[in-house]
């Protein structure tokens, strides 16, 4: 597993990582052949699984769309992706005009996956994690727009703390039907 | 809701959808719901600086939800990080979606370089209130001071607002500013940025 953690130590043994993780070797290996023998499922346009962070990289929301079987390993990708933001917002090199974009854009790809990240203007972060090779960048704003319409409407709640995690029921649903309309048929 | 609706004519006002359009509030219906709040606080606490400790507070509450809905709804893809850009956001947009209008002015402080005011002739929440002489300076404007803050401290630029009577000679009443004075790490940051 080759994962490019920028500021974790972890380096692509995937030896190590497995044990990092504390799952044992051989279930995590199944699941990789799973998905290296059966290609055509990337060919779907499948979101694995959405996070919201929050301003102090706390979790505000995870939630995984695929059996739970890897849930941990998408939880890991979101985690690392985290520092790849990190990098991103801090590093000065950026010209001053794409210094406040709030969609991020590609983070980094990892075999199967790719992870999108998005910034809001509180610094609160939504990443997407797809198994789709070929999305395209519209489909992804858009999605991360209807995202954030969801988010604000689940923050505006009067009995939401801010810096807890949302439970809200209503905001899971409404981004259950978000991901299950991501794909190239989307408009707006 | 944040909503993309066609407009249409509805007949009976409940369906109506809560989407943006000409979101108008009833004025009394504000204000007796504000004097209710003041009202409720003032029996909860026994002295002026926790009354005015408990709108601040309530009002950051309501900051940080207008920063989310606004940054999504007017904003598009930009974020602020400059200071003069945050405030000039607050100045306007916020105090348009909140007021109705926008602010009467934005100033920078003289004698700091940290301190910047926004001043109003009358705030919109004190327009039904009369404070009795015995609470000496206190202002409902508290609240609106929370709100600013809320909107700060979401934005990433930390700071002290508070809301003050300055007393205009020629006029009955005395105007109200909102008075900001941002941290350390924004003034070093601003200047980081040049």
């Amino acid at each position: 597993m080759l994962f490019k953690g920028i500021n974790n130590k972890l380096r692509p043994q995937s030896l190590d990582l497995h044990q990092f993780l504390s799952v044992p070797f051989y279930f995590l290996s199944t699941s990789l052949t799973f998905f290296a023998f059966f290609p055509n499922l990337s060919q779907q346009n499948m979101i694995v699984c959405v996070a919201v962070v929050g301003h102090q990289n706390n979790p505000l929301y995870l939630q995984s769309f695929t059996g739970s079987d890897d849930a941990l390993k998408l939880h890991h990708i979101v985690h690392c992706s985290l520092d790849v933001i990190d990098e991103r917002v801090n590093n000065p090199k950026r010209s001053a005009s794409t210094l406040n974009e709030t969609f991020l854009g590609l983070l980094y790809p990892t075999e199967n996956y790719k992870v999108y990240g998005y910034l809001t203007n509180t610094k609160v972060k939504f990443i997407m994690v797809t198994t789709d090779l070929d999305v395209k960048d519209a489909d992804v704003r858009s999605f991360f727009r209807k995202f954030h319409a969801a988010y604000v409407d689940a923050v505006c709640n009067p009995f939401h703390v801010p810096g807890k995690k949302i439970t809200s029921n209503s905001f899971s649903e409404r981004v259950g039907a978000i991901v299950r309309s991501f794909g190239p048929s989307m408009t707006l | 809701m944040i909503g993309v609706g066609k407009p249409k004519q509805y007949g009976n006002v409940l369906d109506k959808p809560l989407s943006r359009g000409r979101q108008e509030v009833s004025l009394s219906a504000f204000a007796f719901l504000f004097s209710e709040l003041v009202q409720y606080n003032q029996t909860q606490v026994d002295n002026i600086a926790e009354l005015e400790r408990r709108l601040e507070d309530a009002g950051y509450a309501v900051g940080a939800r207008v920063l989310e809905l606004l940054c999504h709804r007017d904003k598009g893809n930009r974020r602020e990080t400059r200071l003069l850009g945050i405030l000039s956001f607050i100045h306007s947009t916020v105090w348009k979606v909140l007021f109705g209008k926008v602010a009467d002015s934005l100033e920078k402080g003289t004698e700091h370089e940290d301190e910047y005011m926004i001043s109003e002739k009358e705030l919109l929440v004190n327009r039904f209130i009369s404070v009795p002489k015995d609470m000496g300076a206190f202002n409902c404007g508290a609240f609106v001071a929370g709100i600013v803050r809320g909107v700060l401290d979401g934005a990433g630029f930390p700071a002290v607002v508070t809301a003050h009577f300055v007393p205009i000679e020629g006029q009955q009443r005395p105007r109200t500013t909102i008075l900001i004075k941002f941290a350390e790490e924004v003034l070093r940051r601003e200047a980081r940025l040049g």
